[in-house]
């Protein structure tokens, strides 16, 4: 069973060496519930994150935006100390994460891993002489996915793309709708299955304040997951984060065919920048993708920027309907603007 | 008197042969189901753990409850195992060399991939098993050995001070 108390930030700092938990533990209650992310490199003073700015950690817990003197500095034992706990002494069940480049922690918590590549016929297999880590940390906001239910999800379920750049919330939302659909709370109960290849959105169900009736295939890689769930969980709906692959999308569009709805989020800063990934497209071909969700950063965090119907296609320029669903696709015009 | 303390310096030395033996035996079969645990299921050092502890055949081998207990407290592995192997040798028959093997394997524990780690377990269960080989060929003769010495010292003491 796992620990409840790991699943919080003091948990993501637990995975710290004591020094360098004594200097968290110092920083102030605001400043601790804005950090979003901490990176850790060696030999160089820690930096805190937040969703507005970077800031130095002094010895004694203040956060500066100045590099003086006092900072505390990481140590290149203490990264190797950080990784080895964070994979639980055990590298030999995490040697995927290696690859990957990250570490996923109890919490939904990901530790990303900055090193030298270990190759083997030219694809990354491990990494060594890891010199910088990237803590980032995950908070459940079960209200985070209130927004897109009443968006799109009021009168029954429906294709949704969420869209934005690292770091704005996707997975977040991705987890509350999750929560909502799966847990009947929204009206319905719908039979939903969460496709976790990088164990991000239900990294452990003890963690989770909200209950989610959800089934969570974890650690599979994208395209086998959905096709597995498809097969077996007979779902009404299915999860799953930062699709990219040519792979992903094909399992996506087969799953679509078989009249299960998907939630799935993406990286792009805007959608004519998502338009340019070749891989993507065929979700915009008629019967895929109903609506683009684009979140916004910053003072909008985690918050619907624009929704786009796919279908109701229109004039980049002048926003006017220039072409139907139907057509294939042929860019960024395709869409519409409704908020 | 004598005679009875030199006979029974013998048998405790035979006794203390067995138990060595056993006890590097549990450690050869620990090894094994590491090694079958990780080869199969990749199994996490945690999950490894207590599934050791809830093995029946190490019911009698304390050895992996005190690990179990220090790495649950959040040791890292290797402090841990020493730790774990400290407490055990005290009431152990285990010599020098044998714990300074096993504390080796303690430091490459979980540091390696699926193939390191099935290899490092490899490894150390031929290095044991030939230790246990050596002992238990020798076994008979020593125990003879130990029983005739402890039974003429004896005795020879016993001439030389009456």
């Amino acid at each position: 069973m796992l620990n409840k108390a790991l699943c919080g930030i003091e948990g993501v700092f637990s995975y710290l060496p004591p020094r360098l938990q004594s200097c968290v533990a110092k920083i102030s209650t605001e400043v601790l519930s804005e950090i979003t992310e901490l990176r850790l490199r060696a030999d160089l003073p820690l930096v805190l994150v937040t969703a507005q700015e970077k800031l130095f950690l002094t010895e004694n817990g203040r956060a500066t935006a100045l590099q003086r003197s006092g900072l505390c500095t990481v140590s290149g034992a203490e990264i190797e100390e950080i990784v080895a706990k964070a994979c639980g002494y055990s590298v030999h069940s995490h040697q995927q994460d290696f690859a990957n480049g990250y570490l996923s922690l109890p919490g939904g918590h990901r530790l990303g891993l900055c090193g030298t590549v270990v190759a083997e016929q030219g694809a990354p297999n491990g990494i060594r002489a890891i010199t910088a880590l990237n803590l980032r940390i995950a908070r459940e906001i079960p209200t985070a996915a209130d927004e897109v239910f009443t968006a799109c999800f009021q009168h029954g379920l429906q294709n949704v793309l969420l869209v934005g750049p690292p770091g704005c919330g996707k997975t977040t939302v991705l987890r509350a709708l999750a929560q909502q659909l799966s847990n009947g709370r929204r009206q319905k109960l719908y039979t939903c299955a969460v496709v976790d290849e990088r164990k991000e959105i239900f990294p452990n169900r003890y963690c989770q304040t909200t209950p989610c009736f959800a089934d969570v295939l974890s650690g599979y890689p994208k395209a086998d997951g959905i096709a597995l769930a498809v097969r077996v969980l007979s779902p009404e709906m299915i999860f799953c984060d930062e699709i990219g692959s040519a792979e992903d999308v094909s399992a996506i569009a087969d799953g679509m065919r078989c009249g299960v709805h998907f939630a799935v989020t993406a990286h792009a800063e805007s959608i004519i920048q998502l338009m340019r990934r070749p891989a993507v497209k065929p979700l915009f071909l008629p019967g895929a993708i109903d609506t683009v969700l684009l979140l916004g950063t910053g003072e909008l965090l985690g918050k619907i920027r624009s929704i786009y119907k796919v279908g109701e296609s229109i004039d980049q320029n002048g926003g006017h309907p220039v072409a139907c669903g139907g057509l294939p696709f042929d860019g960024g015009d395709l869409m519409r603007t409704i908020a | 008197m004598l005679a009875a303390v030199c006979l029974l310096t013998g048998v405790t030395l035979c006794a203390q042969l067995r138990k060595r033996i056993r006890d590097l035996d549990y450690f050869v079969r620990l090894f094994t189901v590491m090694d079958a645990q990780i080869a199969y299921a990749l199994q996490p050092t945690d999950a490894l753990l207590q599934h050791l502890c809830r093995t029946a055949e190490f019911a009698d081998f304390s050895f992996v409850v005190f690990l179990q207990d220090a790495f649950a407290k959040g040791k890292p592995f290797t402090t841990a195992w020493k730790e774990a192997l400290k407490k055990y040798t005290v009431h152990a028959a285990l010599k020098a060399t044998d714990i300074d093997l096993l504390c080796a394997f303690g430091d490459i524990f979980g540091t390696t991939d699926k193939n390191g780690q099935t290899a490092n377990c490899a490894y150390y269960i031929s290095r044991l098993k030939e230790l246990t080989g050596e002992l238990k060929s020798n076994e008979k003769t020593a125990t003879r050995l130990y029983l005739t010495l402890g039974t003429l010292g004896g005795l020879f003491l016993t001439i030389l001070l009456v």
